[in-house]
């Protein structure tokens, strides 16, 4: 694994190298010390890598006195870690990690991701709780929107189920709405995940995904670069974005505002050189709004999983697949209409009366009010409900809120 | 020196009559009353001495002692002062013994010795016929609300002047108007308050839906973005209830005359109520209740319309409280002085935000998260909204339907086919506790509702893929039924399953979001 790790080095392009490949040698050594600086509260990367250079390595940081330290770092700083180094024993307390089952990752560690060290501003150190993925399994980050709309919902179950049948990996930020939405669907499908944190692994936030939690350590792992025990604040989410890009070899974009959140991670993506695809939505919908802007910026357009795996190159990386699921979702998913074409479409041909398929295709995946309905379909409203009725029964149509309608 | 006048007290709605007891007797002078009284009733003493004095009546210096019997009931209000002058007059052989025979009095009394109104008339004449008596004395202010019941001898009077002579010499005073043929009476028109449905715009949905709950007396919520026109449908549906009947009209007007809000000339109650309390409202004020036992805002609306606006403001144990007289359709209040019955026999609608900033499902709008939405509708309990029948989405009117000239249905149309409706229910509920579908109880229902076969196919359809519970399952077939009723149909169809389905709450997924 050492040999791996060192070969890794060689293409690093931030200008660690020659410090990485110093401690490479001796990284069991030196986790103790990366763990003791990155848990102090205000200890960045920027920070740590200065007081590396000046000492020469990890350990040799622990040695130094504050006088030393204040020769390039501010006193509150040094301050702080000499105050963590005071509380308790390092090492004991590095042991204490390990028997909670959170492992320490420090950059210098042959585990570290290799997908992760390529970014700018990448962490000294990462706790896990699971399994890491693996260096050649290709992985796809799913974001996208809190607050998603229902076409974000389905769109975000699809892409996480599919991604887990074709093999690929589904690294997201387990938050609300849509990375929560496709992290469970990897996982229920049966594949692996990754849910990077802005808070301790311990912390499950929200937590209304509790149970991709949970799942996501057995199948794939809970990544935080924050030690246990951060509370879930605000300010620490948009820095583990560069994580989530950074893990994945492609970010997917569901959903998004114009001002939003995702939008940062995209930004981080290009940064770190990964490709952006997005899913297109219509002009008038205000959660499209961040993907069109990506798109007119060049972003990739998805329309099926088959394609993005083709057109990345990614599909020839999957190990032991023949392309058979890829084939079969490639047709059946190749339109936006609905979950299982063949369904959708032996469906409405059942129905002979007209007023059923004029009412399912002026349904949309946003609701649309009685009055609206009645419009568009120019139908009186009691012939108008009781063919909604019917359509719901069928789950053709399904009614969200009062007096609100939209494809099932 | 004994003498004994009759009287009733007012215990919530129920009326129990009273026997003012008086003795004068040698003795250290004095004024003593007594049995359960409260403190308003224990100043009638002052108020009758100096009333008696004012009207040439000098009290012998002697003892007076006053018994309210029987004495563990608990008496309160102003209008045991007359039945006590009465007395003490008797007593005093001031009138003849006679002249009170079969004669009951209620009335409160001025200094001046002038009888002043009182509130609960109406059930206390009621009370009084029923138990056979023959004559009421009242204040002369109270003698057209007294008149509303046939078949009992009312008298009014203004002063103690006026009483005395009237007891002595048979001089019936005069009322200064007759006006018991005018506007009290119950064969006039029921006066409209001038709100029509044909000025609401759109709202298919929530109009159909106001229209079967009129029809079938359930409860509605209205759900819809603010703005949206929920307060203005909701205000137009007494215009579409059927009119009061005469028996009604006595009902609701008696729990008004408990209220005291029987005044200027208005004896009787002629619109159907309609109670849209703010939702700062007090539990009392809700429920009834209060120092001195009054109708609640659930009461007032009696036979009429309980409307709570802004619903999730309300406390939510304000909610929860209307479970149980929306139940019972009535209310039983338990206070120290004993428990009191009033009636609750209202239509409920609530209105409300479906989000707290109003907008949800429209995404381009709302940005409550999912645990506010829930919260928010988490306001209302279960149990509330297992009791309400019907649900309907209210939506936001575009400019498009607002400049349209289409000419929407009057209330007066919606009204004729509500009523033709309630007379099928009245026909086929003949003999029955209950008159409308609403009040349909589970064991009664397969014999109304009764299916073919097709449409129990669909029920039972419906019941599996939706997976409700029982009582969500009746919800749909007393709905259906109202439907039927509205088309004139005898047996319910599957069409009118399918509507009642779509009135449900918002589909349970709504509650879910």
């Amino acid at each position: 694994m050492q040999d791996g790790g060192r070969k890794i080095l060689g293409n690093i392009g931030n200008g660690r190298e020659g410090l990485l490949e110093s401690h490479t040698q001796n990284w069991k050594e030196e986790q103790p010390y990366i763990y003791w600086m990155t848990s102090v509260e205000g200890i960045g990367s920027r920070t740590i890598e200065k007081l590396v250079n000046h000492a020469g390595s990890p350990r040799k940081v622990y040695g130094l006195k504050l006088s030393d330290m204040l020769e390039i770092i501010p006193k509150s700083k040094a301050e702080a870690l000499l105050m963590a180094k005071r509380e308790g024993d390092i090492l004991e307390k590095y042991n204490a990690l390990k028997q909670k089952g959170i492992q320490f990752i420090s950059i210098y560690h042959p585990y570290y991701p290799k997908r992760l060290k390529n970014i700018p501003d990448a962490p000294f150190g990462i706790y896990v709780e699971g399994k890491l993925p693996e260096e050649d399994i290709p992985s796809i980050a799913v974001i996208g929107a809190r607050q998603c709309s229902d076409y974000g919902r389905f769109m975000a179950q699809r892409c996480g189920k599919e991604l887990a049948l074709e093999g690929v990996n589904v690294i997201s930020g387990m938050a609300k709405g849509i990375d929560g939405i496709s992290q469970r669907a990897a996982l229920e499908a049966g594949g692996k995940t990754y849910a990077v944190l802005g808070c301790g692994t311990d912390i499950c936030y929200p937590s209304e995904n509790r149970n991709v939690y949970i799942k996501a350590k057995e199948n794939g792992a809970v990544i935080s670069e924050y030690p246990p025990g951060t509370k879930p604040v605000s300010r620490l989410f948009p820095r583990r974005n560069r994580i989530i890009s950074g893990l994945a070899d492609i970010v997917l974009i569901v959903e998004a505002r114009e001002k939003s959140g995702t939008l940062i991670t995209a930004d981080m993506a290009l940064e770190q050189g990964k490709e952006v695809y997005v899913i297109p939505g219509r002009i008038t919908d205000c959660l499209s709004q961040g993907c069109l802007r990506l798109i007119k910026q060049g972003a990739g357009i998805f329309t099926n999983i088959g394609e993005l795996l083709e057109e990345t190159g990614l599909r020839n990386r999957l190990p032991g697949k023949s392309g058979a699921i890829c084939l079969k979702t490639g047709r059946n998913g190749g339109g936006l209409e609905g979950r299982g074409g063949n369904e959708n479409g032996g469906g409405q041909e059942k129905y002979q009366g007209k007023k059923e398929k004029k009412i399912l295709d002026i349904l949309d995946f946003y609701p649309k009010n009685i009055d609206r309905l009645m419009q568009e379909t120019g139908m009186e409203y009691r012939e108008l409900i009781c063919a909604l009725s019917r359509l719901c029964m069928e789950e053709k149509a399904v009614k969200v809120g009062a007096g609100q309608f939209k494809k099932g | 020196m004994f003498s004994r006048i009759m009287s009733a007290a007012i215990l919530g709605m129920e009326v129990a009559l009273i026997h003012v007891e008086v003795d004068i007797a040698q003795g250290l002078p004095g004024f003593i009353l007594v049995g359960y009284l409260s403190s308003e009733v224990k100043e009638a003493g002052e108020r009758v001495r100096v009333a008696l004095k004012n009207a040439g009546v000098t009290l012998p210096p002697m003892r007076i002692t006053v018994n309210l019997a029987p004495a563990n009931v608990r008496k309160e209000g102003t209008a045991f002062d007359l039945p006590i002058a009465l007395g003490i007059l008797k007593a005093l052989g001031n009138i003849p013994k006679e002249s009170t025979e079969g004669l009951i009095a209620a009335g409160e009394l001025g200094l001046n010795g002038s009888v002043n109104p009182v509130r609960g008339v109406l059930p206390f004449v009621r009370k009084a016929k029923e138990e056979g008596i023959k004559r009421c004395l009242l204040p002369m202010e109270n003698y057209g609300e007294g008149k509303l019941i046939g078949g009992i001898e009312i008298v009014g009077v203004r002063d103690l002047k006026e009483t005395i002579a009237y007891l002595k010499e048979g001089n019936r005073p005069n009322p200064e108007t007759e006006r018991e043929n005018g506007e009290n009476s119950l064969a006039c028109a029921e006066e409209r308050n001038g709100l029509d449905f044909g000025e609401v715009k759109g709202q298919a949905e929530a109009k159909r839906a106001a229209e079967i709950a009129a029809a079938g007396f359930h409860n509605l919520l209205l759900i819809g973005p603010p703005g949206s026109g929920k307060t203005m449908i909701a205000k137009r549906i007494p215009g579409i209830l059927p009119p009061l009947t005469e028996e009604e009209s006595l009902e609701v007007s008696s729990v008004y005359s408990l209220a005291g809000l029987l005044t200027n000339g208005n004896f009787l109650v002629k619109k159907r109520p309609f109670m849209s309390p703010h939702h700062t409202i007090t539990a009392q004020a809700l429920a009834g209740g209060g120092k001195q036992i009054k109708p609640g805002m659930i009461s007032l609306a009696h036979k009429g319309i309980l409307f709570l606006d802004e619903l999730p403001e309300f406390k939510a144990y304000f909610i929860d409280m209307l479970r149980q007289p929306l139940e019972e359709k009535k209310i039983s209040i338990a206070r120290l002085g004993g428990n009191y019955t009033f009636p609750a026999d209202c239509m409920f609608i609530g209105a409300m935000n479906p989000c707290p900033c109003g907008y949800y499902p429209d995404i381009g709008r709302c940005r409550c998260t999912e645990y506010q939405i829930k919260r928010y509708q988490g306001h209302i309990s279960g149990p509330v909204l297992d009791r309400i029948d019907l649900c309907a989405g209210v939506s936001q009117v575009t400019a498009e339907q607002l400049s349209q000239n289409r000419v929407e249905e009057s209330s007066s149309s919606i009204r004729e086919r509500v009523i033709q409706a309630r007379r099928l229910q009245e026909e086929r509920y003949v003999g029955k506790p209950y008159q409308c579908n609403a009040l349909l109880p589970q064991q009664d229902l397969k014999y109304f509702c009764r299916l073919e076969k097709k449409e129990e196919k669909l029920m039972e359809k419906i019941f599996n893929k939706m997976k409700m519970s029982a009582r969500a399952y009746c919800r749909i077939l007393k709905v259906a039924r109202t439907i039927a009723d509205l088309d004139g149909y005898e047996k319910v169809k599957g069409i009118h399953i399918e509507e009642a389905l779509e009135c449900r709450m918002g589909g349970e997924k709504y509650w879910e979001t």
